[in-house]
């Protein structure tokens, strides 16, 4: 590791002597380099994780605690966890060799019972082998680029997404710490306003992750996926558009043909209308058709129906989606990997920040229609101010009864109106969202209700930056009868925010809270069992790195983005990261 | 003997890539329109390149605009390309023109809903993330993150590029 943090800040040393005009004073114009540095180069990013896991004291209170249990995998003891991520791009202008480097390493992970060597954690799975137990190092994705003239083609690992998503959607989710790929061949090519795609490979999901604890690592699935997609642009005002894929899951891990000996599980098919600046409109209207073999995919066959329409009026931003979906997350189901990734995810037309246990069953629902509006207004001024106001109304027709993740027996109509303010450009910011959701179920059953508030907020004070960030929500549950646990329906109030001081640049203290009384939540606190506190120093040695050494907890929740909804665990313990591109 | 073959090994994967320039890969996408837009297009007549990574949720990233607005309306006319790249996938896609326009982007905006060019660029898609392009093709500074005030450094570093005192 020492050797990357030389070797970045012995990139980012030349840079900042010779061409920062600050430091000398002037503005010197830019050297130009030898000829025979033009033609190939690389680059690259290094990202480091150091995390030392603070296990509850007790041996008793987490046996009496399942949820938390399995969730950390039954470990008792304190545990270091170290991940390194290097991705290296090499080659011309034209040419481009991808690589990306995953190591992962557990320290502190046994312990010796009886005379016996015994891991506390399982950090592979059997099937995956390793030098060690307690490491991996894999080769996790590589790919080599080829642009020649109007074509794209991609040997290795590369991402595929067809209209909206809704037919196939395998890209980089790295937000919710989800990178999947297909290991395959990939191409593109542009024959005047025609464009042509083609893509097939096996899934391959990263195996390490980057923020989340590592522990049963399996080996890829390796799903096989093929897809095309054929586009006729600039038909007058129109862009036309046909595409289609083919999925089949493997039953077990691994790259053996064998896995591949059943028939086909499941397609995907359809096609794209676009209308661009018509009456001042811009219209898109997609359909998709599925069509599943799978014998674990209770139905034959889903449809999905997606539409956007947007105009500008002076100040004003339209946009107007709507949806139907109806068994298009069967796919997704039928190959779940602990939620790695999903084949297929189209608009889900939600306000995704603020999603909880209830609402993530609409995210994911097999049967919802309805659409949003939302408005922009531009007001006159120096710096940008844009209040919004957007709302979404759906009717989910999914039912815990028909297999889906919902709590409830009865169909639901969900309302939810969100307002916006953004004021940005100057010293001050605010970017500033408030929304009330219902899902009111038919009958007597009630609805869940859920208000919430975020806000960004930055500006100077004695030349020191200073940003507050606050995360709400209050969320009141309806009657739900599913054999959900009762105890764990009580309302429940949310609450995080953070202070950040640009003490001394380049460095930054950053104070964070977090307060859940959700039972849902697997985590405990630090500072009392519903409320977490931490505390960080970051420090920025060059404009693409940052370090930064973190203190304290942070609570476990679930997260959507995407269109993908991930339960992500919470963490207590210190952790060192470093982050930066060379 | 294979740990210093090992080591050597590490060494020139180490070395090659700061011994070299970065050269910017070349990419295709559509802009917000579907007009298909190139880097080497952006970069025609020697002009410097300013890539900005972005996403329709993403806070500090919206903050930043302004900033890189008037920077195009600046130094545009210097040779200066301003070009933002939306990282949102294909499922979010269309919030993209809609926020474009409320932000008064005059600059292209282009859409990788594939995530081909972050792939390329910025594989740990942090964001926002900018990178400057000489008139050579070579990446010369790269910025991960937005604090206020980055801006300022980044102009410095885009009149450097330009040679403009």
């Amino acid at each position: 590791m020492g050797w990357w943090l030389a070797a970045a800040a012995w990139a980012a040393e030349p840079e900042s002597a010779a061409a920062d005009p600050a430091a000398a004073g002037d503005v010197a114009p830019e050297t130009a380099p030898p000829a025979w540095r033009r033609s190939v180069g690389g680059h690259g990013s290094e990202v480091l994780r150091i995390r030392w896991y603070d296990s509850p004291d007790s041996l008793q209170d987490r046996v009496a605690d399942p949820i938390l249990e399995a969730e950390l995998a039954e470990s008792v003891l304190d545990y270091v966890e170290v991940v390194n991520r290097i991705n290296l791009a090499g080659g011309s202008q034209a040419v481009t060799l991808s690589l990306q480097l995953d190591a992962v390493t557990l320290l502190s992970n046994a312990y010796k019972l009886d005379g016996a060597l015994v891991q506390e954690r399982d950090l592979l799975q059997p099937e995956l082998s390793s030098f060690s137990p307690n490491a991996l190092i894999s080769l996790e994705k590589v790919s080599l680029e080829a642009r020649p003239g109007p074509a794209r083609v991609v040997v290795g690992d590369g991402y595929v997404a067809l209209g909206r998503g809704l037919a196939l959607n395998v890209v980089k989710n790295t937000d919710i710490d989800i990178d999947t790929s297909l290991l395959g061949l990939q191409g593109t090519v542009q024959l005047g306003d025609w464009e042509l795609l083609a893509a097939g490979g096996l899934t391959n999901p990263q195996q390490v992750a980057l923020e989340n604890p590592n522990f049963s690592l399996a080996a890829n699935d390796g799903h096989a996926v093929s897809a095309l997609r054929v586009a006729r642009y600039a038909l007058g005002p129109a862009n036309l558009s046909a595409h289609g894929a083919l999925f089949q899951l493997a039953d077990q891990t691994g790259l053996s043909p064998s896995h591949y000996s059943a028939p086909l599980s499941a397609a995907s098919a359809g096609g794209a209308v676009e209308l661009m600046g018509v009456g001042g409109f811009d219209v898109y209207l997609e359909g998709d058709g599925f069509f599943y073999q799978d014998p674990d995919i209770p139905v034959k066959q889903g449809y999905a129906v997606y539409s956007s329409i947007t105009t500008w009026r002076g100040p004003l931003s339209i946009l107007v989606e709507g949806k139907r979906y109806k068994d298009t997350e069967r796919i997704n189901v039928a190959s779940f990997t602990g939620g790695r990734y999903e084949f297929t995810a189209g608009p889900t037309l939600e306000y995704e920040r603020v999603i909880t246990e209830d609402s993530a069953a609409a995210v994911n629902s097999n049967n919802i229609y309805g659409g949003r509006a939302k408005v922009d207004v531009t007001l006159p001024g120096a710096t940008l101010t844009v209040p919004s106001l957007a709302l979404g109304v759906f009717r989910d027709e999914e039912t815990a009864a028909s297999g889906g993740l919902h709590f409830n027996q009865t169909p639901e109509t969900i309302l939810h109106p969100v307002a916006g303010f953004q004021w940005t450009g100057g010293p001050t910011h605010i970017l500033a969202n408030a929304g009330y959701r219902q899902d009111i179920r038919d009958s007597d059953y009630g609805s869940d209700r859920l208000e919430h508030l975020d806000v960004a907020f930055a500006t100077p004070i004695l030349g020191h930056e200073l940003e507050l960030a606050i995360n709400s929500s209050a969320f009141q549950w309806g009657k739900n009868l599913a054999g959900q646990v009762a105890s764990a329906q009580h309302d429940f109030v949310d609450l995080s925010g953070s202070i950040t001081a640009s003490i001394l640049e380049p460095l930054a203290l950053v104070l964070y809270s977090d307060y859940s009384s959700n039972p849902l939540v697997t985590s405990e606190g630090n500072l009392a069992e519903d409320f977490y506190g931490a505390v960080e120093l970051q420090f920025r040695p060059w404009p693409s790195g940052v370090i930064k050494a973190f203190y304290g907890a942070y609570r476990a929740g679930i997260r959507c983005a995407g269109g993908q909804c991930r339960n992500l665990p919470g963490f207590d313990g210190a952790r060192v990261t470093f982050d930066s591109t060379f | 003997m294979s740990l210093l073959r090992s080591f050597a090994a590490l060494l020139v994967l180490v070395i090659a890539p700061l011994a070299w320039a970065a050269v910017a890969p070349d990419f295709t996408l559509r802009d917000i329109n579907s007009k298909s837009v190139s880097l080497s297009e952006l970069r025609k007549n020697n002009k410097i390149v300013l890539v900005n990574f972005w996403a329709t949720w993403c806070n500090p990233c919206q903050v930043e605009m302004p900033h890189l607005q008037a920077l195009h309306a600046e130094l545009g006319s210097q040779g200066l390309a301003v070009v933002g790249i939306a990282t949102d996938d294909a499922r979010s896609s269309s919030m993209v023109k809609p926020l474009v326009y409320s932000k008064k982007l005059s600059y292209p905006v282009l859409l990788d809903t594939q995530s081909s060019v972050v792939s390329l660029y910025n594989p740990n898609k942090v964001l926002p993330f900018t990178v400057l392009i000489n008139s050579a093709g070579e990446m010369v500074y790269s910025h991960s993150g937005y604090n206020a005030g980055d801006e300022v450094e980044l102009r410095t570093k885009v009149l450097a590029a330009l040679g403009t005192p």
